[in-house]
C-alpha cells in the first residue's frame, strides 16, 4: 500500500495555486482601477467574512478526509467490489465514491487498484461518478458553504441515482470490448500494478 | 441555516469517525490527525485565493452579462454553454464553487448552474488531463467521459423542470 502521507502531495500543486493566485491578483487589481477603492474595499471586506464563515468547515473538512483515509483503507475497499459483484456492486461502488476522502489523488490510483482486483467498467465508472458528484466531504464542506441548500439538495437528489445509471450504461456499452480485452488487461495491470 | 445543518453533520461525522480511529490504539488517530494536517497546508492557500479571485471577479462582470450567457431564460443553449464553462474551469472545489456561487447571485439560471457544478464535478478539463488521463489511461478516460458527456445538460434540464413544478405548485 503507498504511502498516503506522501502520495497526498501534489505533483503538479504549485502550479496549480500560482493560477488561482494570479486570478485573484489580476482580478483584485482590475477591481480597484475599474471600480474604484470604494468598492475594492467592499468586496475585500465580503470575502475576507466569507472566508471566516468557511475556516470552520474547512477544519471539519479536514478532519474527516484524513479519519476516512485511515478507516476506509484502499485494499479493503477494493475487496468489497468483485467483477460480478451485479447491481449491488454498483451501488457499493456509487456509495464508496460518495464517501472517499481526498481529491484526484486518492481517486484515480483507486480505481486503479479496484480494476486489478477484477472490478469492471462498469465498477469503476459508478466509482469514479459517485466520487464527482456526490462527494459527502466536498458537498458539505465546499458546495454547503457557497450555495443556498436548496440548490445543494436539487442538484444532489438529481445526481443520486447518477452513478448507477453511468455504471450500468458502461456495462452495456462497453462489456463485449472488456471482455474481449480481459487477458491483455490482466497481464497489462500486473505489469503496471507497481506504479 | 444550512451553514449550521452542515457544521452539525460535519463534525457529527468527526466525532464518530475520531472515536473509532482513537479506540483502536495502533496510531490511526495520529495518522489522520497527520494527513488532515497535510491536507490543510494544501488547500488553505487555494481557498483564501479562490474566494477572493471569485469575489473580485463578481463585482467586475455585469450581472447582465452573467443573465445574457447563464440565465435562468438561455434555455439549451445556456446549459451548453454552462456545461463547457464547468469542463473549461481549472483549479479545485473551492474556485469552481464559489464561481458557480457568485454566477447564481448576480443572475445566473438554478438549471445552468447545476448543469455548470455537474460538468465540472463530472469531467474537468484540467482534472482530467493531469489525473485521469495520466493514472488510469486513455481507454478507461475516454470510455468514462463517452458515458458522462450529456449529464450535466440532462441534470440541468431535470432541474429546470422540477423548479417549474414547485412554481406551479405553490
Amino acid at each position: 500500500m503507498p504511502d498516503l502521507l506522501t502520495t497526498a502531495r501534489r505533483p503538479k500543486g504549485d502550479v496549480g495555486l500560482l493560477i488561482v493566485a494570479l486570478v485573484a491578483v489580476v482580478a483584485g487589481t482590475a477591481c480597484y482601477v475599474v471600480k474604484g477603492p470604494e468598492i475594492f474595499f467592499s468586496v475585500l471586506g465580503g470575502d475576507l467574512t466569507l472566508l471566516l464563515s468557511i475556516a470552520p468547515k474547512v477544519i471539519g473538512g479536514v478532519l474527516l478526509a484524513g479519519l476516512l483515509t485511515v478507516l476506509l483503507p484502499q485494499d479493503k475497499v477494493a475487496r468489497w467490489m468483485g467483477a460480478r459483484s451485479g447491481l449491488r456492486g454498483l451501488v457499493l461502488a456509487g456509495l464508496a465514491g460518495a464517501l472517499l476522502p481526498g481529491g484526484p489523488m486518492m481517486a484515480f490510483p483507486l480505481t486503479v487498484a479496484l480494476r486489478g482486483a477484477g472490478a469492471d467498467i462498469g465498477t469503476t465508472t459508478a466509482f469514479l461518478t459517485g466520487w464527482a458528484l456526490l462527494n459527502l466531504n466536498r458537498t458539505l464542506v465546499w458546495e454547503m458553504s457557497f450555495f443556498g441548500h436548496d440548490f445543494v439538495f436539487l442538484r444532489y437528489g438529481l445526481s443520486l441515482a447518477v452513478p448507477l445509471l453511468l455504471g450500468l450504461a458502461a456495462r452495456l456499452i462497453f462489456a463485449a470490448a472488456a471482455a474481449a480485452g480481459k487477458e491483455a488487461k490482466n497481464a497489462q495491470s500486473e505489469r503496471g500494478g507497481g506504479e | 441555516m444550512n451553514i449550521v445543518i452542515a457544521s452539525l453533520l460535519l463534525y457529527g461525522a468527526v466525532l464518530v469517525l475520531g472515536r473509532s480511529a482513537w479506540q483502536r490504539h495502533d496510531g490511526s488517530f495520529h495518522r489522520s490527525l497527520q494527513l488532515a494536517l497535510v491536507q490543510a497546508r494544501l488547500v488553505a492557500p487555494r481557498i483564501f485565493c479562490a474566494v477572493l479571485g471569485a469575489g473580485f471577479i463578481a463585482a467586475l462582470v455585469p450581472p447582465e452579462a452573467v443573465a445574457a450567457v447563464v440565465g435562468g431564460d438561455t434555455g439549451v443553449l445556456g446549459l451548453l454553454i454552462a456545461s463547457a464553462l464547468g469542463a473549461a474551469t481549472p483549479g479545485g472545489p473551492m474556485l469552481a464553487f464559489a464561481v458557480g456561487g457568485a454566477a447564481l447571485e448576480v443572475g445566473g439560471g438554478t438549471p445552468q448552474i447545476v448543469a455548470f457544478v455537474t460538468a465540472w464535478s463530472l469531467y474537468n478539463l484540467n482534472r482530467t488531463l493531469v489525473w485521469e488521463l495520466s493514472i488510469t489511461g486513455r481507454a478507461a478516460t475516454l470510455r468514462r467521459l463517452a458515458c458522462a458527456l450529456p449529464l450535466p445538460v440532462l441534470l440541468g434540464f431535470a432541474a429546470g423542470e422540477i423548479a417549474g413544478l414547485a412554481a406551479v405548485l405553490q
